[in-house]
């Protein structure tokens, strides 16, 4: 009985120091391999996302026709691939909450889970931005030749209208006709304009329309006032001429409109998602950090 | 025999003890083994994986299609002087062009540029491998204001070629609905006379004027500094034409009623600044017949740029013409005495000179004259009556309140109100009384 007894004690005591010693090297084995999974993940997730063409996506994409065509082509193509990145990212962040989950681990590798923990979440945010972003941008690509040649051609126009001016004392016949001619097509680009937020809604339409319809009613009192200029009529001179300098304040360029939009509407998400690059960034060096210094290669 | 099951033992089960010393022996062996197992198990971890950043990879650069840099290149060559760098932006293809650029170049190697930019601000496809690129431009001098100016626009045809892309040809009045404007470099060299407060650029033929003008500049700033006490500015720009004529296809259209000398606002933005712009041959011309107006002219063209920052969209014209001609010295007003006196109507009024773009709209020597008088005696009474101070607070006041949502009649009458304590119609009468003489 005592025999029984003491090879118990024994046996218990051998099998308690084995699992102290062994139970923590098989969670960190097991650490070690979710690392090396989540690691493939992430390279997987960085393999999808290279993919999606961010660089053609830009503002300063938005100044030819060839690289609206092909904005709108990276943008159509980029939500599969943002998701299937997605999807990596969600796999990687299981393997750190499951690494995080091994109560045995040396605490030094629980700190590093919980960055690479964290960084995985801000690469899910960052992909949910970008969807979001992709998705503003269709908006835009679906109008966006539209777009790009109403604004190009408010520029011919302008340049039309200030050369007219400039012939408004030495010619106010010539300068009459010549701006009747630019607040003519300038009507028929805001009718196109109105036509196509009709359709579609887009709120840039509205405002690029208004935009039209401001720079078409300044320029139609300046037919005004070359009316005026060539009858000699010096007090209607000066009441179209003040009329039309106050209208000239309040009319802003169409590229204003585009500028806008897209402060309002891109921009936050763009700055939202460099916020988050750089804070990952902080987190991996962090990360790096412990883990170097305690896995010395 | 039958191999036990393993068992962790937690409690003193004692139906799971073997009945014989042996088994005990054999149970104590076995968890000993698990535990090596385990041990042993543990021990042999495959090598530790590497750590790798998360973070997600960082995106590329915004393309231009390669635009951008060949602007780039062009504008640092003209910084730097630098002929053959500059040539090498341009194509050789096309002759003519290339000719025109580099007399360009030439033409401007003297002018001391402190910043220049070109910025593309849209393309489009004109032909396979030629683009039409719309530009800014943008540049300051040495000594001068700091900050660019609001740009310049213009269009260049820019073709791919094996070593990159070229600027190829002007296509701004296709782009742009106008040809291009031109600059003083399009009539000749271009050479720089720097004063102590002033630059003038100006064209080989006219150096004797380009000296006078500095001087006069230069010794119009006292009377400025007494004016506009702390007023700070930096080297004013001249530029010094030959005519009218060249003066028109640079700036078409912007100056009909010709003085001799006018000023040019760079932007809305005070270290912008403005620059004055002369003609050589009317300059000369009333040099003979009239030898105090130059002076009087450069000095009320340099009050401009030094009102620039104090004015805004709604400051009333009134106020800046006639206070750069009280700097001027310049308040004769004897159609206006004359008009008042012998109780005829008259346009444009006073009322009317407190509009924006009042002074645009002057369509006879008779209305021109009326606006700058009653806009001189305006100032005058101001500054005899209230003081320089006061004037000043005036200008910035209609400055900040700019935006606001009134009519400027009722803007007019509340600033004056609430800076001098009288009304637009106690001024206004007090104007009248004072300009007729009374």
């Amino acid at each position: 009985m005592k025999l029984r007894l003491i090879a118990v004690l024994v046996g218990i005591l051998v099998l308690a120091a084995g699992l102290a010693y062994g139970l923590p090297r098989l969670q960190l084995a097991r650490a070690d391999r979710l690392l090396s999974s989540a690691n493939a993940h992430i390279g997987n997730a960085n393999r999808i996302l290279s993919q999606v063409r961010l660089d053609e996506m830009g503002a300063g994409n938005f100044t030819s026709e060839a690289n609206i065509a092909r904005g709108a082509e990276a943008a159509g193509a980029a939500p599969p691939l943002l998701e299937e990145a997605r999807q990596e990212t969600v796999l990687a962040a299981e393997d750190a909450r499951r690494a995080r989950g091994l109560l045995l681990l040396p605490s030094w590798y629980r700190d590093y889970w919980e960055k690479k923990e964290e960084v995985a979440g801000l690469r899910l945010e960052q992909t949910d931005i970008l969807l979001d972003k992709s998705g503003k941008l269709n908006d835009l690509y679906l109008s966006g030749s539209l777009v790009f040649t109403s604004v190009e051609e408010m520029d011919r126009l302008w340049g039309q209208f200030e050369s007219a001016l400039g012939s408004l004392q030495g010619d106010p016949s010539g300068a009459q006709a010549s701006l009747e001619q630019v607040s003519q097509s300038m009507r028929q680009i805001q009718a196109q304009l109105d036509a196509a937020y009709a359709e579609q809604g887009f709120q840039l339409l509205k405002d690029l329309s208004g935009s039209y319809s401001g720079h078409a009613d300044l320029v139609e009192l300046y037919v005004q006032l070359a009316a005026a200029v060539a009858l000699g009529d010096q007090a209607r001179v000066q009441q179209s001429a003040s009329l039309a300098e106050s209208r000239e304040l309040r009319v802003g360029s169409s590229r204003d409109y585009f500028d806008l939009w897209w402060r309002r509407t891109i921009t936050p998400l763009e700055d939202a998602y460099a916020d988050r690059e750089s804070r990952q960034q902080e987190l991996d060096a962090e990360a790096a950090l412990i883990y170097g210094r305690e896995r010395p290669e | 025999m039958r191999m036990p099951s393993v068992y962790l033992y937690l409690a003193g089960r004692r139906r799971f003890f073997p009945q014989a010393p042996g088994r005990a022996l054999r149970w104590t062996a076995l968890m000993a083994l698990v535990a090596l197992l385990a041990a042993g198990g543990a021990g042999c971890v495959v090598e530790a994986p590497p750590n790798v950043d998360w973070a997600t990879p960082e995106a590329g650069e915004v393309t231009d299609g390669g635009i951008q840099p060949v602007f780039d290149a062009y504008a640092a060559a003209l910084l730097s002087k630098d002929r053959e760098a500059f040539l090498k932006t341009v194509d050789e293809a096309d002759p003519a062009f290339r000719e025109l650029q580099a007399r360009m170049f030439d033409r401007l190697k003297e002018v001391p540029f402190s910043q220049y930019r070109i910025e593309v601000t849209s393309q489009s496809e004109n032909a396979p491998g030629v683009v039409i690129a719309k530009v800014e431009i943008a540049f300051t001098y040495r000594e001068s204001f700091t900050e660019l100016p609001d740009p310049d626009r213009a269009a260049f045809f820019v073709t791919r070629r094996d070593e990159g892309w070229k600027l190829s040809g002007d296509a701004t009045e296709q782009a742009l609905g106008k040809p291009k404007n031109a600059g003083l470099e399009d009539f000749g060299a271009v050479r720089t006379l720097v004063g102590q407060k002033v630059i003038v650029f100006y064209l080989d033929s006219q150096a004797p004027t380009a000296e006078q003008i500095a001087g006069l500049t230069d010794a119009a700033f006292p009377r400025l500094e007494a004016a506009m006490p702390g007023v700070e500015l930096p080297k004013i720009t001249v530029r010094l034409f030959d005519s009218k004529e060249q003066i028109d296809r640079v700036f078409p259209g912007k100056w009909t009623e010709w003085t001799g000398g006018a000023s040019r606002q760079l932007g809305g933005q005070s270290d912008q600044g403005g620059e004055i712009i002369v003609d050589s041959q009317t300059y000369n011309d009333v040099n003979g017949y009239a030898p105090d107006y130059n002076p009087k002219m450069l000095a009320h063209e340099l009050t401009h740029i030094a009102l620039f920052p104090l004015s805004g969209p709604r400051t009333p014209p009134f106020l800046v013409e006639g206070l750069a001609d009280y700097v001027a010295g310049d308040q004769e007003a004897f159609l206006l005495e004359q008009k008042l006196q012998s109780g005829e109507a008259f346009s444009p009024t006073l009322r009317d000179l407190y509009r924006p773009g009042s002074f645009s709209a002057l369509l006879t020597t008779e209305a021109a004259a009326l606006a700058y008088e009653q806009s001189d005696t305006a100032v005058a009474l101001l500054e005899s009556r209230y003081g320089n101070e006061k004037v000043l607070e005036l200008m910035k006041e209609f400055k900040r309140r700019g935006d606001e949502e009134i009519d400027q009649d009722g803007l007019v009458d509340s600033v004056f109100r609430d800076v001098l304590g009288t009304g637009w119609d106690g001024f206004e009468a007090e104007w009248r009384r004072f300009a007729a003489g009374g």
